[in-house]
């Protein structure tokens, strides 16, 4: 089943699950079902359904329809999950909700939010203005006014500690991810100082500055529009939705440090490649891929030999991302193994350790 | 669009409509019917569109042609492109211009306007067109069987839109013959982003961060790019790139 290539196909919109869980578990009574159905549900479904062995549709630009609705997905995801995020805001708002259901809410959309900057992840890499300008959108709506630039400084420095994104070994999830929100922050700060002396344009083009200049008028909406509360669920999904994509950078890189002189490679992002975590991901697992050819569509990312597997899907990794000991204990056993495995001549992964090759 | 363009032109309107939708056309088969319909609304019959690229020493012609096949082959035949006073006209000049005003110089012109009237170019209208660098320049004639008076007409009615009509034509050329040096080159779109940020000064460091590259990879790319380009350095390979049309002049 997880082979197939027209099923994934028609896996990927389970992602829209993603945003409308929080009006679901209003509408059904269940405050905290985001929660149940992504750590729970969703990893049960991960193991039974299994790992993506499915391969990217030859011929896929040759179908107009085919490419239009694999095109258009992240945009409606975009849009769905905006329409969510205002809803949340505008019920919270209207609603006398207790501390605890307010934090249910904001969770639930929040959840929605990290998968949305995901999805400006897989926008902000196209060409088309509408699209980046979309993903400036939403990074602007989790408070992340430097994603876009960052992300590709985060791609000339794969592997690089001192340039962010690469826990190194021994550092904790709750270290890691206030630094490198900052780290990335100052990086990209530095990339559009340079941009704007080259090319003598005014501060104002300065797209970190535009980017925090627009969240920050969203915010001022939030409050003129929902008051107090729709402000605190605005900044309260944004700093989940921020922390969430910190985790999932730290489980992609931890401890895969990059060598002098040395190319990025499959070996430099963690791997696991869940079938059920790709649809719901754009293709979030084929990291690998990703890294060597950044400008490839979510459709056409596969698996990559070579790539070190995870002990467990992303969701349930997440999990223990947030236990340091459990994390340090399952995931530096798996560093020593492959620092031994790059002492051989062969360079060969053990199998236990190879993320599955797909190809 | 295909579909839009298969009605007759019926307003000045439209006729703007048109030569807008120029640039979204992408084959030559389309734009000369396109361009067949916007002639013939200019009440004009016949035309050629010359797109002349320098590339070096080198000049490279490319056309669109709307008049009688026998009056092309006569014209390639003779040469006759190497005297055409119209051309001649269009590297000196921008205006658009009555074909009757431009001097005839010598018995060869006089020979070659003389044919040019018995294949549908008895009078007619030359219009110039200069892209931002010196390497592109197009020519567009537009011709009728009828006497100077008829062209004149068409010319003081159509002057402005005949002269944007110039223009897209000349864009669209340069548009398709981007993509033809990048394919024979074998460039692809990260060359060409690594082009552009050396045209804007970025270091390799630079380019490297901004794109999302690795550095030794943008380093290996800017050589690879000045061998294919045969150009000793970065700086050059802009410079010929700009003149092969691949990017646009700073």
């Amino acid at each position: 089943m997880a082979g197939s290539s027209t099923l994934k196909l028609a896996g990927y919109p389970l992602c829209l699950s993603m945003p409308l869980l929080a009006p679901l578990g209003v509408w059904l009574g269940i405050p905290w079902l985001s929660l149940l159905v992504v750590f729970g549900l969703f990893p049960a479904f991960g193991i039974l359904i299994g790992e993506d062995h499915s391969l990217p549709i030859m011929g896929l630009r040759r179908s107009p329809v085919l490419m239009a609705y694999l095109k258009f997905l992240p945009r409606i995801y975009a849009l769905v999950w905006m329409a969510a995020l205002v809803w949340a805001a505008g019920y919270a708002s209207r609603t006398n909700l207790s501390g605890l259901s307010l934090a249910a809410l904001t969770v639930s959309v929040g959840v929605g939010s990290a998968v949305a900057i995901c999805t400006a992840h897989e926008l902000l890499h196209r060409r088309s203005k509408l699209d980046l300008f979309l993903a400036r959108i939403m990074a602007a709506l989790c408070l992340y006014g430097h994603l876009v630039v960052e992300h590709f400084h985060h791609h000339a420095t794969v592997g690089d500690v001192a340039a962010g994104a690469t826990a190194p070994r021994g550092m904790s999830i709750y270290r890691f991810a206030p630094t490198d929100f900052l780290l990335g922050m100052r990086n990209a700060w530095i990339v559009e100082i340079a941009r704007l002396r080259r090319s003598r344009a005014g501060w104002w083009h300065n797209r970190v500055l535009q980017d925090y200049t627009l969240a920050l008028g969203l915010a001022v909406t939030f409050y003129v529009s929902f008051g107090g509360t729709g402000l605190v669920l605005f900044v309260g999904q944004a700093v989940f939705a921020v922390f969430c994509f910190e985790v999932i950078t730290y489980v992609h890189h931890y401890g895969l440090e990059r060598g002098e002189g040395e190319e990025p490679g499959p070996h430099h992002a963690w791997a696991h490649h869940c079938w059920i975590t790709n649809c719901l991901t754009f293709n979030n697992t084929f990291q690998s891929d990703h890294h060597l050819r950044p400008n490839t569509p979510y459709y056409e990312l596969h698996a990559m030999y070579g790539a070190p597997r995870l002990p467990a899907n992303y969701f349930t990794m997440f999990c223990v991302a947030l236990l340091p000991p459990l994390w340090w204990r399952l995931m530096d056993r798996r560093l020593d193994a492959l620092a031994e495995a790059s002492r051989n001549a062969s360079g060969e992964l053990p199998s236990w350790l190879r993320a599955e090759n797909c190809r | 669009m295909e579909s839009q363009s298969s009605d007759a032109i019926g307003s000045l309107e439209d006729a703007n409509d048109r030569v807008a939708w120029i640039n979204g056309y992408e084959t030559e088969a389309e734009v000369e019917a396109a361009t067949r319909q916007i002639v013939n609304y200019f009440g004009l019959q016949s035309f050629v569109f010359g797109a002349l690229f320098r590339d070096g020493e080198r000049e490279n012609y490319r056309y669109l042609v709307g008049c009688e096949p026998a009056w092309c082959y006569l014209y390639d035949q003779k040469k006759w492109y190497a005297i055409d006073p119209f051309i001649e006209y269009a590297l000196k000049n921008t205006s658009p211009v009555l074909a009757s005003d431009i001097p005839l110089n010598s018995e060869g012109q006089e020979r070659l306007m003389a044919e040019a009237a018995e294949h549908g170019f008895r009078s007619g209208v030359v219009v110039p067109a200069h892209s931002g660098s010196a390497v592109r320049i197009g020519i567009l004639y537009l011709g009728t069987s009828e006497g100077p008076e008829y062209a004149r007409e068409s010319f003081l009615k159509y002057r402005n839109l005949m002269r944007a009509f110039s223009l897209e034509l000349l864009e669209w050329w340069d548009a398709k013959l981007r993509d033809a040096g990048l394919q024979a080159l074998n460039l692809d779109e990260l060359d060409v982003d690594l082009l552009r940020k050396a045209q804007d000064r970025a270091t390799a460091e630079e380019a490297a961060r901004e794109l999302g590259v690795t550095l030794s990879r943008a380093k290996d790319r800017y050589e690879r790019l000045a061998r294919k380009l045969d150009v000793p350095n970065k700086r050059g390979a802009v410079e010929k790139a700009v003149a092969l049309g691949l990017i646009r002049g700073a």
